[in-house]
């Protein structure tokens, strides 16, 4: 799994084993999701990212399909009435901040894949088990954002709501730009520096219309 | 961050091309860069576009620009699905930017 002894660029061992741990994660029960719901997230997601198309997946709500395939193919589509309607439609906001997760981090996973012009790693298969249900340690409340944080919005609050999303995250995190220590030395410089490495946030950004 | 980054290390940057993907940024291999990301989440001319990169900065300047892709393919996804509101300290700060990129036609600006 995630072999890049082909790969026309070098990739380093620690972003091979982040890839490795979503994988993992991916294919585990979740905190509001099976393995198998899981799963068929990312199936949705991957479909939709190239084709814009929302294909049914029998394990999921059709609400979370819909949530799955707009927020890989067209992220800056979705807005507060949708969310709203989703959970009405049965999507309660924690599952739909566990969603968030898994299909951010297949994007990440799979957009390098991508810009390497390898094969997309085969999804993995579902472990069996319940999710974990587990909850904050202190109460996730909706302020300025969309979705329920523990603390202000902020994009290390994100995920809040489900911790192990947010754990994710801050894992994938460095390996792919910079750990939270790096991000306040202006000069830090890897294969790239700190500027470029910025340039390229930046135009992945605008070309997402994403104001962040 | 782009902004303060090159600030603090008295670089120059051309702003513009971030959001047309046209011309200079300015900053060393800037131009590739740009051309790389377009051409990866667009999957036209990815490997011209990345040979570019190699060519000009290295393979270890390719493989960071390609991470870092695919960590803002995953930051737009978390801020644009959560609703993370611009702060109107933040929004005073990038003015200039603001105004120079055109970004309030963001639909979550």
């Amino acid at each position: 799994m995630f072999d890049f002894s082909t790969a026309p660029l070098p990739v380093d061992d620690d972003r091979a084993e982040a890839f490795r741990h979503v994988w993992h994660r991916l294919a585990a029960p979740g905190t509001w999701w099976t393995g198998e719901e899981r799963v068929a997230i990312a199936a949705v997601a991957r479909a939709a990212y190239e084709s814009g198309e929302s294909a049914e997946r029998g394990a999921l709500p059709a609400a979370a399909t819909e949530a799955a395939a707009l927020l890989a193919h067209q992220p800056a589509a979705i807005t507060q009435e949708l969310i709203v309607s989703w959970e009405s439609r049965g999507l309660s906001a924690s599952q739909y901040v566990e969603l968030i997760g898994i299909v951010s981090q297949l994007t990440t996973v799979d957009t390098f894949h991508r810009a390497l012009e390898l094969e997309l790693e085969p999804l993995p298969e579902a472990a069996a088990g319940e999710p974990s249900r587990q909850l904050p340690e202190a109460p996730a409340t909706i302020t300025k954002a969309w979705v329920p944080m523990v603390g202000p919005p902020t994009i290390p609050t994100s995920l809040s709501a489900v911790p192990a999303e947010m754990a994710a995250l801050e894992m994938l995190h460095g390996p792919m730009y910079l750990t939270y220590e790096e991000m306040s030395d202006p000069a830090v410089t890897h294969g790239l520096t700190r500027a470029q490495t910025e340039l390229v946030a930046s135009r992945t950004s605008a070309i997402n219309e994403c104001f962040f | 961050m782009l902004s303060w980054s090159v600030e603090e290390t008295n670089q120059q940057i051309n702003l513009l091309p971030i959001a047309d993907g046209k011309g200079d940024p300015l900053l060393p291999g800037g131009r590739e860069l740009i051309g790389f990301v377009g051409a990866t989440l667009s999957g036209n001319g990815i490997a011209d576009a990345r040979t570019a990169v190699v060519d000009t900065l290295g393979k270890a300047a390719a493989a960071d620009a390609a991470a870092v892709t695919g960590n803002f393919e995953m930051m737009n996804r978390i801020a644009d699905g959560v609703g993370m509101p611009v702060g109107p300290g933040t929004r005073k700060r990038m003015a200039g930017t603001i105004a120079e990129l055109g970004l309030d036609r963001f639909p979550h600006a």
